[in-house]
């Protein structure tokens, strides 16, 4: 049946039901002891054989997974994997789906905020084309991106070192079918009785069949006959576009569309647009020598590593961690860093002193010259208008002496005076510089 | 003493006389604290250096000084060279540098590799007597890129692995005559190879190249004609069973450590988002990166644009002066990708599809313009391969 189905894919018409399992049947009994013999009941019930995969869960699922099988006792989903570490900023946590008991608000954001290294050893992965329906009179679009198949969930990236999913699915609650498209060739889809259908295609017949087999073993090992699909929509799909997520991001935005490449100019600096070798599909023209080149060049790209092999950083987590980690020695690097902090507030007052001596060494300076000058300087050099007090809407007595105090570090002995200044903010810059500083002064 | 500037202008109001009055005596704080920043910069300079000091006593038998100017390189080779040249522990040629270098002994691989990289007249004339050590006689390709590429480590800059990795080419072509038809084939080929060895070894990269592919890659790249497959074939077998050893990336690189940035200073930023408004921020480039910050002491910055695949250009705005605008070519509607954290710790993906800054001066304007330039095109590492490879392999036969 899937033979046929991978042969000619446009004839076939596939659906993997949901078949109510009969009351004689404990669940339990189906899977112990019964290594690769999965739900009688599929086999039993009288279906014509177009509509179910039940010929082939057999034969499939023996070699795949049976130590799964025989370890579970219900035909719950699995539990998700353990959250892997948030980054610091997102305070939910994502409630694993099939629990909807244990609630803890998770924002279909955090769900997706989780890097194909933090799945961990994918069921399966690889890069496929998702087509993306646009309003309008256009034909659909493709999107090629990186999927990986985990449990029951499948996430996919724009590309396989991104920190953030751009979309998941929770494929128990959906049905495997195959699919028709007037430009692709190995069409499949994940259909859903309310929600809408995500279509795939492969780029060859072997990846079709893999994804199909995988996703076939997934579903049949979470799907549960007896439970009725979910209805809401966050358990079971979760997507970019979808969502109305407060910042709008539109991350989502498609890659210059280019035929089956996942490359969105990388390659060549934006500076020498001219220079970029035309982008083309990979198929074509791997064998010529520019394209192979170029193939190699794009391979080293997505992995994220540089011609030696160092990681190069690409998505913003890896930019923050590159800024803050300088050094493996944690007390160098944060000397390293108060130097940095030190240097730069030095820079600023240097700066503001020069924007200062401006007004006050001009033997020429006039009303008009002043009053042009506060307007050109005020709002970068003093911090809320506060530190010349000048005028302004809430009126600081204190904002004359110790504002200064504001932007620079406090030294950590003596001259432990409390920043005066009244706004908070500035406060805290303080403060965090006096906290964040491990190192003892030397007492002098 | 306070200096006799009580210039006061006539025509200010009561009020400006007061402000005026209180810019002189933020001056004051102003010069107190730059004197407070400077010595704090100092102390924390030297508390660096002293750190591992304990370390190093143990090795500090007899030559204390050699080992201090070890210690020194590794820090920063420059000043580790002047210092053991100072002390007459070194001669100031190319040669007893390069002798030095290669020697390597206690220094740190990377410290070198910078250094062999450097732009400077000087330094590449030291990197040509380095790699005159080398013997690369009747060592095939991968073999001599082998010895080369452990005794230093290749920096990460486009423009310094140029210079090195043609320094290199010409060695061996020195050293083996009648292999290649020219250097830049030697070039050309030697980059194919180190790619070729990322690409099979490093788990992150998924497309692992054939060797078919392999050697389509490098047709025509022997000025103009093919080399010999079964030659492409041993290098390709040579590097699929055996991976370079290239020096480690042990978290202790000094020459990252240690900020430098490109650049720094306030910059107006107009915010994202519905409602825009215009926002002082503390920007650096460093890295190929612009962080910015709120505050000069923040530690963490406040939001990222990776420099990547964006250009600039001047802009005119009707509110704020000297601007430009960072955004995506070619593509109107991606956003660029960049972050920044909320004030409640949230990081959010940022909502721009242009940044819009404004700098004080039409000068500063000009400058930050330049700076970031230089740091988006500083890798333009495949250009320059393919340009390389264009030129060697339209190269007519004789």
């Amino acid at each position: 049946m899937l033979r046929e189905l991978l042969r000619k894919p446009a004839r076939v018409s596939l659906v993997l039901k949901k078949i109510p399992v009969p009351k004689t049947l404990c669940p339990g009994c189906v899977l112990v002891g019964h290594h690769g013999r999965i739900s009688s009941p599929l086999a039993s019930h009288r279906v014509p054989s177009e509509d179910v995969f039940a010929f082939n869960l057999t034969s499939d699922l023996s070699p795949e997974s049976p130590a799964a099988w025989t370890d579970s006792t219900s035909l719950d989903p699995e539990p998700l994997p353990s959250p892997p570490v948030l980054p610091a900023g997102i305070a939910e946590t994502p409630s694993p789906p099939g629990h909807p008991d244990e609630v803890r608000v998770a924002t279909r954001l955090s769900r997706r905020r989780v890097s194909c290294r933090e799945l961990g050893r994918p069921d399966c992965d690889g890069w496929l084309l998702l087509r993306k329906a646009p309003g309008g009179f256009m034909g659909p679009r493709w999107r090629r991106c990186w999927f990986v198949l985990k449990g029951h969930m499948l996430y996919w990236y724009q590309q396989p070192q991104d920190e953030k999913a751009q979309g998941l699915i929770n494929v128990s609650n959906y049905s495997l079918e195959s699919g028709h498209d007037q430009k692709k060739k190995y069409v499949f889809q994940l259909t859903h009785d309310v929600y809408k259908p995500f279509v795939f295609a492969a780029d060859t017949l072997s990846d079709l069949s893999l994804w199909v087999r995988r996703l076939i073993t997934c579903i049949s090992k979470y799907q549960s006959p007896g439970q009725a699909p979910s209805a809401r929509e966050e358990d079971c799909y979760s997507e970019t576009e979808a969502e109305d997520d407060e910042t709008g991001s539109r991350s989502a935005s498609p890659s210059p569309s280019q035929t089956g490449s996942s490359l969105h100019g990388d390659i060549s600096p934006a500076a020498s647009p001219t220079q970029r070798s035309p982008r083309t599909s990979l198929g074509s023209l791997t064998d010529s020598s520019e394209g192979a080149l170029e193939g190699m060049v794009r391979g080293l790209r997505q992995g994220g590593v540089s011609l030696l092999g160092q990681p190069q950083p690409l998505t913003q987590e890896q930019w923050r961690s590159s800024f803050m980690r300088r050094n493996r020695d944690p007390h160098l690097n944060e000397r390293v860093h108060r130097v940095r902090a030190l240097q730069s507030t030095l820079k600023a007052k240097l700066q503001e002193l020069q924007a200062l001596e401006e007004v006050l060494s001009d033997p020429e300076l006039t009303g008009e010259k002043f009053r042009r000058w506060k307007e050109k300087n005020q709002e970068l050099y003093s911090e809320g208008l506060g530190a010349w007090g000048l005028v302004q809407a809430e009126g600081s007595p204190q904002a004359l002496t110790s504002h200064s105090r504001a932007q620079s570090p406090q030294p950590l002995s003596s001259d432990s005076e409390e920043p005066s200044h009244l706004c908070p903010l500035t406060q805290r810059a303080t403060s965090d510089l006096l906290t964040t500083d491990p190192g003892q002064h030397p007492s002098s | 003493m306070e200096e006799d500037d009580s210039y006061v202008p006539s025509d200010l109001t009561a009020e400006e006389r007061q402000e005026l009055e209180n810019i002189r005596r933020r001056k004051q704080e102003l010069l107190a604290d730059i004197q407070r920043l400077k010595e704090e910069i100092a102390e924390v300079a030297n508390e660096i250096e002293s750190l591992g000091s304990t370390e190093e006593r143990k090795n500090m038998q007899r030559n204390k000084q050699v080992a201090m100017g070890r210690k020194k390189f590794n820090m920063d080779p420059k000043k580790g060279i002047q210092f053991l040249i100072e002390n007459d522990l070194l001669k100031n040629t190319c040669e007893d540098i390069a002798q030095f270098l290669y020697k390597g002994e206690g220094l740190n691989k990377t410290a070198i590799g910078d250094y062999l990289g450097e732009r400077d007249e000087f330094n590449i004339q030291v990197l040509h007597a380095f790699v005159e050590l080398h013997e690369f006689t009747d060592l095939n390709l991968v073999q001599a890129l082998r010895q080369f590429l452990w005794s230093f480590r290749l920096p990460g800059e486009a423009q310094k692995i140029d210079r090195m990795m043609e320094a290199f080419a010409q060695r061996y072509c020195q050293c083996n005559t009648g292999v290649f038809q020219s250097t830049d084939t030697c070039y050309v080929l030697s980059f194919a190879i180190i790619m070729l060895n990322t690409s099979l070894h490093n788990p992150n990269v998924k497309d692992k190249p054939t060797v078919e592919r392999f050697i389509a890659m490098n047709r025509g790249i022997n000025d103009g004609g093919d080399l010999p497959e079964e030659l492409l074939r041993n290098l390709y077998e040579s590097i699929k069973n055996e991976p370079f050893k290239i020096p480690e990336d042990d978290g202790n690189d000094l020459t990252h450590t240690f900020f430098n940035p490109d650049r720094e200073g306030w910059l107006l930023k107009l915010g994202g988002g519905r409602v825009k408004t215009w926002k002082r921020r503390w920007f650096i480039l460093t890295d190929n990166c612009l962080y910015y910050f709120e505050y000069t002491t923040d530690k963490e910055p406040r939001g990222i644009i990776p420099l990547e695949n964006l250009s600039i250009r001047e802009v005119e705005d009707s509110k704020k002066p000297n601007c430009f605008e960072l955004y995506i070519p070619d593509n109107k509607d991606q956003v660029i990708k960049a972050c920044k954290t909320e004030a409640d710790g949230r990081v959010v993906e940022g909502n721009h599809t242009v940044y819009r800054i404004s700098a004080p001066t039409p000068e500063e304007k000009e400058e930050w313009i330049k700076c970031m330039k230089a740091a988006i095109s500083r890798d333009p590492f495949y250009e320059m391969l393919a340009a390389r490879k264009k030129k060697v392999s339209s190269t007519k036969r004789h």
